[in-house]
């Protein structure tokens, strides 16, 4: 049995998976955060 | 390509040791705040599934730790155990780097949305006061 195919497939599940869960919060956070800051009231 | 029934096992057996992982390498109410938006939290599906969550990664660890004895005609046998390892050092020690490296990922997932989450709440907080001022 030819176990290539498999590996290939399952280190593109976990770099896809990995890589979308980390950037959802990246993207996710700076958005909050940006939103904060724009409704901070002037010092 | 035909698939076998050895090839689907692995798939079980990567699908099975995959969610274990992402069950304990994040803390359990963390999972529902990870996966699942603010604006999704008052669907009563929520807390259905954060309670899911916590009842499967109960459940999966002692089926994981002793598949290698129930299903032991098409398992190998334990790998890693007080008294040493069977596996061959070579790939031995990436095991734990791997792990490191996931859980300081995961880490860093949870860091995240736990600054999305502060912000979020400031949001609504400075929403509220301006809206009373």
């Amino acid at each position: 049995m030819n176990h290539w195919a498999f590996v290939t497939a399952a280190y593109a599940v976990v770099v896809l998976g990995t890589t979308g869960l980390l950037t959802w919060a990246y993207v996710t956070m700076r958005k909050a955060e940006a939103a904060a800051d724009g409704l901070k009231r002037p010092q | 390509m035909i698939m076998h029934l050895s090839d689907f096992v692995l798939l079980l057996n990567t699908l099975w040791f995959g969610g274990a992982f992402i069950q304990f390498s994040v803390a359990q109410g963390n999972t529902l705040k990870i996966l699942v938006p603010r604006e999704e939290r008052g669907n009563p599906i929520a807390p259905t599934l954060s309670a899911s969550v916590a009842f499967l990664g109960a459940i999966n660890l002692p089926i994981i730790h002793y598949s290698v004895l129930w299903w032991r005609t098409l398992h190998q046998g334990q790998s890693i155990g007080v008294s040493g390892s069977s596996i061959d050092s070579s790939i031995l020690w990436p095991l734990p780097l791997a792990a490191l490296g996931f859980t300081c990922l995961f880490g860093a997932a949870v860091l995240m949305r736990m600054r999305a989450e502060l912000a979020e709440a400031k949001v609504e907080a400075r929403m509220r006061r301006a809206a009373t001022e």
